[in-house]
C-alpha cells in the first residue's frame, strides 16, 4: 500500500507538472489548450533534436529550445488565438485542437519515422531502496522541479504586476482592456510562458523514460486533474496531480486484480465524471453562481 | 428560416409556408439531384464508390452532432465513441450471437441513445469546456472498454462481421452497400431537416442562443439538452450500424479521439446550425483528407530520398488541422453560409439589394 502511495505520489507529480502549465493558460486567457500536449511533443522532440542529432552541450541545447519554444507560442497566439478573440469558447476550444492535430502532423512528417527515441542521460536514472520500497531517482527530481514550479509561479500570480493582470484578464477581457492592461500582449506572454512549460515538462518526462507519441497523450491524461483541482486554480491542480496519481497506483494494485488489469488507464476518467456529477467546479476551482 | 424567395412566388395557405421545397426549380432540382444520387454509384470505380460510402456515414454522424452542437449548442468531443458503441453493438449482435439484421440494428440504436442520454445528464449541471471535457472521458471509457471486453469486441485484433443479409437481400457488393447509405443518408438528412424546423429545433436554438432566457419563456432545459444529446446518439447508432455493414472489420482503431476531432471539424467547416452544412462539411475534410493522402503518396515514390509514404497521415493532418484554423479565422460560420451569400446573390441578380 504505502508502495503504491509513493509510486503514486512519484507519477502524480508528471501529471501536477503538466496540469499546471494548462491551469496557468486557463487562469491568464480563459482558453483550455487542447494542443498542450502536442506543444509538449514538439518541445520534447526539438530539444532532442538539439542534443542527439546535432550533439550540442545541454546548456545550449536549453537555450536553443527556449527561443524555439518561445517563437511557436508567439506565433501560435499571433495568428491562430488572437484572430478569435471575442467569440464564442467552441471557436477558442476547436482552434486549439485544430493546432493540436497541426502539431502532431508536423511531428509526424519530421520525426514520426523515428518511433520512440530516447536522450543522452543527464537525470539519475537509478531506484534508492527504503525498508523495501522502491524510490525512482528520475521521478524525484520530477517532483522537485513540479514544487519549484509551483512555488514560483504561485508568487508571480500572487504578487507581480502581470500575474495579477492576467488574472484580471481571465475574468473578462473587455474589462481588463478598459482599466489600462494590454490584453494582446499580455496573451503573447501568457502564451510563451504556456509553450515553455510545456516544453518543460516534455522534457523532464521525456528525459525520466523515452520520448514518443504517448507525451501527446498526456494532455488527455491530465483532464481528470484538472477538473478535480479546478480549473481556475494552481494549488488545486498541484494537489489534485497526487490524488489522481494515487487513485491510479491504488487502483491499479486493489481493482485490477479483480476485473484483470488495464483498469489504471481508466481510473483517472472514473474519478473524473465522480467528479462532475458531484463537484463540477473541483476541489479549489472558483464556483460562479450561475443558475443552468 | 429567411430564406428569400424568388419574385412573384408567396405562399398563399400554412402548407405552402410549411413546405421545404417550394418552387418548380427546386422540385427539378431535388428530383434531378436525386436521380443523378442514385445513378452515380453505377458509373463510379469501386474506390469512389467505397469513399462515397464513408461519406455517407461521415454525413449521418455530423447530421446528428450539428444537431447537438449546431444547434443546441453542447459540445461534445465523443461522437466517434456513440459510433463506436452502435457499430459494436450491431456487430456483437448480429456476428456473435447470430440474431437478424433487423433486430440488431434496431437495439443497437436504442443503446447508442441510452449511452447518449447516460453523457448528456452532466449537461443538465454543466457547460462549456466542463462538459466537453466529460465527453472526452466518455471517449477514453469507451474506448478502454473496446480492449478490455475483448470476449465480445475482439480486443485490438478486431472483429469480423459477416455480409448482412435484410430480409432476403445480401448486403455483399460494395454497390449495394453504397446504395444502402445513400438511402439512408437522404431519409436522415430529411429528418435532420424537420427536426430543426420543429418545436425541439427551435428549442435547441433558444438553448443555445441564451439558456436562461429559454427557461424563462418556458422551454425545459434539462429535456431539451438530453434529447439533443438522444437524437445525436440515434444518429450516431445508425452510422455505427453503417460502419459495420461496409467495414466489416471492426477495430477500436477506427474511434478514436482523432475521429471525433474530425466529426467536430466536420460541423464547423460545414456550418455551425445548417443542415446543408451537416453535408457539405464532410465532403470538404474527406475529401481534402484523401486527396492529400493520394497526392503524398505520389510525392512519396516521386522523391523517396526526402520523403517517406509514413509521413501521409502527419501531411492529412498538417492539411485538415490547417484548414480548421483558416476556417476559424476567415469563414466561422462555415461554408454553408457561403452557399447562403452565393445563392441569395443569384436570385437578387443583376440588383444586389
Amino acid at each position: 500500500m504505502l508502495q503504491a502511495i509513493i509510486s503514486g505520489i512519484l507519477v502524480g507529480s508528471s501529471y501536477s507538472l503538466v496540469a499546471m502549465g494548462m491551469v496557468i493558460l486557463y487562469r491568464s486567457s480563459g482558453i483550455f489548450n487542447f494542443a498542450h500536449g502536442a506543444v509538449m511533443l514538439l518541445g520534447a522532440f526539438i530539444f532532442w533534436t538539439f542534443i542527439s542529432l546535432a550533439g550540442l552541450p545541454l546548456w545550449a541545447c536549453i537555450i536553443a529550445t527556449i527561443i524555439a519554444m518561445t517563437l511557436i507560442g508567439f506565433f501560435v497566439e499571433r495568428f491562430a488565438m488572437r484572430p478569435l478573440l471575442g467569440q464564442p469558447i467552441i471557436a477558442s476550444l476547436m482552434m486549439t485542437l485544430a493546432v493540436s492535430v497541426l502539431f502532431s502532423g508536423v511531428y509526424q512528417v519530421l520525426w514520426g519515422h523515428r518511433g520512440i527515441v530516447s536522450y543522452p542521460q543527464f537525470m539519475p536514472m537509478g531506484h534508492w531502496v527504503i525498508n523495501g520500497i522502491v524510490i525512482g531517482q528520475a521521478n524525484t527530481w520530477i517532483l522537485f522541479v513540479t514544487i519549484l514550479y509551483f512555488i514560483f509561479f504561485k508568487f508571480y500570480f500572487k504578487f507581480t504586476l502581470s500575474g495579477k493582470q492576467m488574472q484580471a484578464i481571465c475574468e473578462s477581457h473587455v474589462i481588463a482592456q478598459s482599466v489600462g492592461i494590454d490584453v494582446k500582449r499580455m496573451l503573447s506572454r501568457v502564451w510563451i510562458i504556456a509553450c515553455l512549460s510545456a516544453a518543460l515538462a516534455g522534457i523532464l518526462i521525456g528525459a525520466s523514460g523515452s520520448v514518443g507519441l504517448y507525451l501527446h497523450d498526456f494532455v488527455f491524461m491530465v483532464i481528470p486533474v484538472i477538473i478535480l483541482g479546478g480549473l481556475e486554480s494552481l494549488e488545486g491542480s498541484f494537489v489534485a496531480g497526487f490524488i489522481v496519481g494515487v487513485v491510479e497506483m491504488v487502483s491499479a494494485n486493489y481493482i485490477d486484480p479483480i476485473i484483470g488489469g488495464g483498469f489504471r488507464q481508466v481510473a483517472p476518467y472514473v474519478l473524473l465524471l465522480i467528479v462532475l456529477l458531484a463537484k463540477p467546479y473541483g476541489l479549489f476551482g472558483w464556483e460562479r453562481i450561475e443558475r443552468i | 428560416m429567411a430564406a428569400i424567395l424568388p419574385a412573384g412566388v408567396r405562399d398563399e395557405n400554412y402548407g405552402q409556408a410549411m413546405a421545404i421545397i417550394r418552387t418548380k426549380l427546386q422540385w427539378a432540382i431535388t428530383i434531378f439531384g436525386l436521380i443523378a444520387l442514385f445513378i452515380l454509384p453505377l458509373v463510379l470505380s469501386d474506390y469512389l464508390n467505397n469513399l462515397m460510402a464513408f461519406l455517407c456515414i461521415n454525413i449521418i454522424v455530423v447530421l446528428g452532432l450539428n444537431l447537438l452542437t449546431g444547434y443546441c449548442g453542447q459540445i461534445s468531443i465523443g461522437q466517434s465513441a456513440f459510433v463506436a458503441v452502435g457499430a459494436y453493438t450491431t456487430g456483437i449482435l448480429y456476428a456473435k450471437f447470430a440474431l437478424p439484421f433487423w433486430i440488431a440494428v434496431p437495439t443497437s440504436i436504442i443503446v447508442a441513445a441510452l449511452a447518449g442520454l447516460v453523457v448528456g445528464l452532466p449537461s443538465v449541471k454543466l457547460k462549456g469546456f466542463y462538459l466537453a471535457l466529460s465527453t472526452v472521458a466518455f471517449q477514453f471509457i469507451v474506448y478502454w472498454l473496446l480492449f478490455k471486453l475483448d470476449e465480445l469486441t475482439g480486443g485490438g485484433y478486431g472483429m469480423a462481421i459477416p455480409p448482412v443479409r435484410i430480409g432476403g437481400w445480401i448486403v455483399d457488393t460494395r454497390l449495394e452497400v453504397v446504395y444502402l447509405c445513400i438511402v439512408c443518408v437522404v431519409i436522415l438528412t430529411y429528418c435532420a431537416k424537420n427536426i430543426a424546423r420543429t418545436r425541439t429545433g427551435r428549442a435547441f436554438i433558444a438553448v443555445r442562443d441564451n439558456d436562461l432566457a429559454a427557461e424563462v419563456i418556458g422551454i425545459p432545459l434539462a429535456k431539451t439538452k438530453l434529447t439533443a444529446f438522444l437524437i445525436s446518439s440515434i444518429y450516431a447508432g445508425i452510422a455505427g450500424a453503417l460502419y459495420a455493414v461496409f467495414f466489416r472489420w471492426l477495430m477500436p482503431d477506427l474511434f478514436t479521439l482523432t475521429q471525433s476531432v474530425w466529426y467536430l471539424a466536420m460541423v464547423i467547416i460545414g456550418g455551425m446550425g445548417s443542415v446543408v452544412g451537416s453535408i457539405l462539411g464532410p465532403v470538404f475534410v474527406v475529401c481534402l483528407q484523401e486527396l492529400t493522402r493520394v497526392y503524398f503518396a505520389k510525392l512519396a515514390t516521386a522523391f523517396p530520398t526526402i520523403l517517406s509514404v509514413g509521413m501521409g497521415t502527419g501531411m492529412s493532418y498538417i492539411t485538415t488541422g490547417l484548414a480548421i484554423v483558416l476556417f476559424l479565422i476567415f469563414e466561422p460560420r462555415g461554408l454553408s453560409h457561403r452557399w447562403e451569400t452565393f445563392k441569395s446573390a443569384y436570385r437578387l441578380w443583376p440588383f444586389s439589394y
